[in-house]
């Protein structure tokens, strides 16, 4: 029995395949200029690495933006379900996740059997998501992949009042201009996404044992941030964060085939 | 005495040079990191348009987001200050202003003598400014000047799934990829762009009489549209609808300045 799952996001595409002892290959990419592009290109690989063909696979669910769109996938849930039930299969003991994924951020409770409980998502605003961390990191010219690692070098971030990206994007010019610390201007735009992030964590009430998922969950400098905003500390998961969502796919087209789920 | 007025926006830097009567000198550039030679050179140009030697500047004064930066200027004030200032100066009807910039819609309501009453801004949310309606463009590919003339075209305004002007840019690729016209876009942005001021407008309880001005006022369909929606008629200055503010602060560097810093407004007969 092999299941795939396949989460095409707004910012990349992540593809997941494993049999029922455990995982075989995952993978994660840019998106292309179409979801249908973006998940065929990271199935193909995905199975390469794993060495198997798309006819071997039992059954593939989509999960993410795209989900709707993809040709070879039999099934599809939506984010909030595969992350949750991702989460629970990577670590049984988590009750909280927090995605923060490139175009909005999602909190999930799920209870002690990996069912999701209550969910809270902001897809409304850029503020507190990827996109904002790269517009920021783009305006004091730091590649998004530096930009944690030069955050957590300084412990005096510069504080970022607006809420708006666009108006981040202003303010933190500003403290270019007037020649600030690179290290203290990423850490106040480190600090300004964990604490939209935070906000919307404030608006649900959170269990013990949160893990952090999502492309943003990598930024040391946001998890550390956000860490500090919630007065709380973070479980790290045994797989990487970003596969998530993939992963809880392919748990779903799992128990798919077991019940002889969606022909 | 000869002033200047330097205005510090998000996208441009405009420097207005006045004798008191009129704008005598006016230049206006991208503002960029080296703002520091570009104001230099800007200061140039407009007194040199005002026919004024290098001496003759009396006052500056700053103005705008970035009106701190400018270490020449005596001090700075608020744009809202400064385009009342100017707006009431050029047409004694005038009772709002509302600026609709690079980022900011300021909509500003001035009493029958011309003092500021009250300032609404945009100030949470970047959804419905100019900067909105720029990366859509960007992303469609079409100029500025373009814009106006494309949008009337338009039949089918395409109204945005999400406000965000961040989530924006990437909702028009995909749209446009999909094959919808670039006019349905642009109409649709200024649509929002519209709405945006529209809303800012009744919340201010804005009187008749109102000026409208800022860069983005230079689209035609933004200021018919916005006339459209609040059912007003959107007056022009007699000047570059962008020099406003650094032509209102050159006009208050004129007035005497008490102690406390404060302009004490001329009185005119």
């Amino acid at each position: 029995m092999i299941a795939a799952g396949c989460d095409v996001g707004s910012l990349t595409a992540k593809a997941y395949i494993m049999t029922e002892k455990g995982p075989l290959a995952s993978e994660i990419i840019r998106v292309k200029s179409t979801n249908i592009n973006s998940a065929n290109e990271v199935m193909e690989q995905a199975l390469a690495s794993a060495r198997l063909r798309f006819s071997d696979l039992d059954c593939c669910c989509s999960t993410g933006y795209g989900r709707y769109e993809i040709p070879f996938a039999r099934m599809n849930m939506s984010e909030i379900s595969c992350h949750g039930l991702g989460a629970f299969h990577a670590d049984p003991s988590i009750r909280t996740v927090i995605d923060i994924g490139g175009q909005d951020c999602k909190v999930i409770l799920i209870d002690a059997n990996g069912n999701i409980r209550d969910f809270i998502m902001n897809d409304k605003c850029a503020a507190g998501t990827g996109r904002s961390l790269e517009i920021l990191a783009r305006t004091i010219g730091v590649k998004l992949e530096e930009l944690g690692n030069l955050a957590v070098k300084s412990k005096k971030p510069i504080n970022i009042t607006n809420k708006c990206s666009i108006f981040m994007e202003l303010e933190v010019l500003n403290h270019l201009y007037t020649r600030k610390r690179l290290k203290h201007i990423a850490c106040g735009i480190a600090d300004a996404v964990a604490k939209r992030v935070a906000a919307l964590v404030k608006a649900i009430d959170i269990e013990d044992n949160i893990c952090i998922t999502g492309g943003v969950s990598k930024n040391p400098g946001v998890v550390r941030q956000l860490a500090y905003h919630m007065n709380k500390s973070f479980k790290s998961l045994p797989v990487d964060p970003q596969i998530i969502g993939a992963l809880g796919a392919a748990c779903y087209a799992m128990q798919a085939i077991k019940t002889g789920g969606p022909s | 005495m000869i002033t200047a007025g330097i205005d510090v926006g998000t996208r441009f830097i405009k420097v207005g040079v006045t004798d008191g009567e009129s704008l005598r000198g006016y230049a206006c550039a991208e503002m960029g990191p080296h703002f520091d030679a570009i104001i230099r050179s800007l200061l140039k140009e407009a007194r040199l348009q005002a026919g004024a030697g290098r001496w003759d500047i009396k006052k500056i004064i700053a103005t705008g987001f970035g009106g701190h930066l400018v270490k020449k200027a005596a001090f700075t004030l608020g744009d809202a200050a400064c385009t009342a200032k100017a707006a009431f100066f050029l047409d004694r009807d005038i009772r709002t202003v509302v600026d609709m910039g690079g980022l900011f819609i300021t909509v500003a309501t001035l009493d029958q003598n011309g003092f500021l009453e009250t300032t609404h801004i945009n100030e949470r949310c970047a959804a419905g400014s100019g900067k909105f309606l720029e990366t859509v463009a960007e992303a469609v590919g079409v100029p500025f000047d373009k814009i106006s003339s494309l949008a009337s075209f338009s039949t089918d305004p395409y109204s945005f799934s999400s406000n965000c002007a961040v989530f924006a840019e990437s909702e028009i690729i995909s749209q446009v990829n999909a094959g919808m016209k670039s006019g349905d876009v642009l109409a649709g942005v200024i649509k929002a762009v519209a709405s945006k001021a529209a809303s800012l407008i009744d919340g201010a309880g804005a009187q008749d009489g109102i000026a409208l001005i800022g860069g983005m006022s230079k689209i035609p369909a933004v200021r018919e549209k916005l006339s459209e929606l609040t059912g007003r008629k959107m007056l022009a200055l007699s000047i570059d609808a962008q020099s406003v503010a650094a032509f209102g602060a050159a006009l208050l560097a004129q007035g005497r300045i008490n102690r406390d810093g404060l302009t004490v407004p001329e009185k005119r007969n």
